[in-house]
């Protein structure tokens, strides 16, 4: 049996819809993880629940769940209260799980993980460069781009982490203000690379409760965001654009 | 010549008026006043008492009476608020699963701008891919 808050629950949907509507997550006595990407290959989820994190959890099995997170989403839409409790119980042997809050109970029928996709071979990536910004503002400087561009410039430099947007007429720069300068790792030459903010949306979107991320970069590489929220340890992989000729 | 104070019934000996203040009964310092005088200030204060018990009374009804008539407005209300707090309640139950609906399409419209994205970038020749396989 797995108990786990209604709020940290809606967040883990929320950090895996900003890029795909289904998982095979992996279910054992630690917690739960799982990892994805997008149809496009762009873009990477990674999600740690540990055991800790949850209220009650005496699961043994280790199993995968193909997990239907709109399905998912849209059961907690209506178990809605944050501050409830919801149980998770797989009885041996049975595919189906029971998910209820005490008010309803919901028989689910998962996924079969053979119909979702595998989980992608693990990254090794060099990122030199390490920036610690708040989630709120990335997400707000993101939405202040969009007005004008569809892709960014982040560049990470010894002053921070600094972004650019270009339109057909207009241009915004804005950098963003270094949280935690110990645990940031600051280069003495600026390392840039371009995203979609289409992309980048979506990513601040799902990371939205977490207070504080860490942005690993490097140049013309993928960027990786790191971030806790509400208990959930959670990781970003987007892969970057090439300037237009 | 003495007298008998009409308040304690002390007999005084001392008569003299001073100036124009009459003399003081030497046991409970009340001024000489005959018996007489003091019936008349008796209903005198009595008469004031009744007057200001009856003004009291009058305005305790008047009081009692707009009580009354507050009271029979609130209850004249409070039948149709029922009503509709009932009304409002029947309206609640039925937003409810429109409200519902509304958040499932919002749900699809976030899952489909997933898919669209991914479409739009697998299409889009300068956005590159994640630099590892990812198996089939």
């Amino acid at each position: 049996m797995m108990k786990i808050s209604q709020q940290r629950l809606a967040a883990l949907c929320s950090i895996l819809q900003a890029l795909t509507p289904e998982c095979r997550m992996m279910i054992t006595d630690q917690g739960w993880t799982t990892r994805a990407v997008d149809a496009a290959n762009v873009g990477m989820v990674m999600v740690n629940l540990p055991k800790a994190s949850f209220e009650e959890y005496t699961e043994t099995d280790r199993f995968e769940l193909g997990m239907d997170v709109e399905k998912w989403k849209n059961m907690l839409d209506v178990m809605k209260d944050p501050k409830d409790t919801i149980t998770i119980e797989h009885p041996k042997g049975m595919s189906k799980l029971t998910i209820t809050d005490g008010k309803y109970i919901y028989t689910h029928n998962p996924l079969d993980p053979e119909t979702v996709r595998k989980w992608p071979n693990a990254p090794t990536l060099q990122l030199p460069a390490a920036v610690v910004i708040s989630a709120a503002e990335l997400q707000e400087v993101i939405r202040a781009m969009l007005v004008i561009a569809d892709k960014a410039r982040l560049t990470v430099s010894k002053d921070g982490l600094a972004i650019d947007a270009e339109g057909a007429t207009d241009r915004l720069h804005k950098v963003l203000e270094v949280q935690d300068t110990a645990a940031s790792v600051l280069p003495e030459v600026p390392l840039s690379s371009l995203f979609s903010l289409d992309y980048l949306k979506e990513l601040a979107r799902g990371m939205k409760s977490a207070g504080n991320i860490t942005v690993h970069a490097g140049q013309d590489h993928p960027l990786r965001f790191d971030f806790d929220a509400d208990g959930i340890e959670a990781g970003y992989l987007l892969a970057p654009r090439l300037e237009a000729d | 010549m003495s007298w008998i104070c009409p308040y304690c019934g002390t007999e005084n000996y001392q008569d003299d008026r001073v100036g124009r203040q009459e003399p003081r009964c030497r046991q409970c310092n009340e001024d000489r006043i005959s018996p007489e005088d003091l019936e008349k200030r008796k209903k005198k204060e009595t008469a004031t008492l009744e007057r200001d018990c009856e003004r009291i009374n009058e305005e305790a009804a008047r009081i009692r009476e707009s009580m009354e008539f507050h009271q029979s407005i609130i209850e004249e209300h409070t039948g149709p608020l029922a009503d509709l707090k009932q009304d409002l309640e029947e309206l609640r139950d039925e937003m409810r699963p429109i409200r519902e609906a509304l958040k499932k399409g919002e749900n699809l419209t976030i899952f489909h701008e997933v898919k669209d994205r991914a479409l739009k970038a697998e299409q889009d020749k300068y956005q590159t891919i994640l630099p590892f396989e990812v198996p089939a």
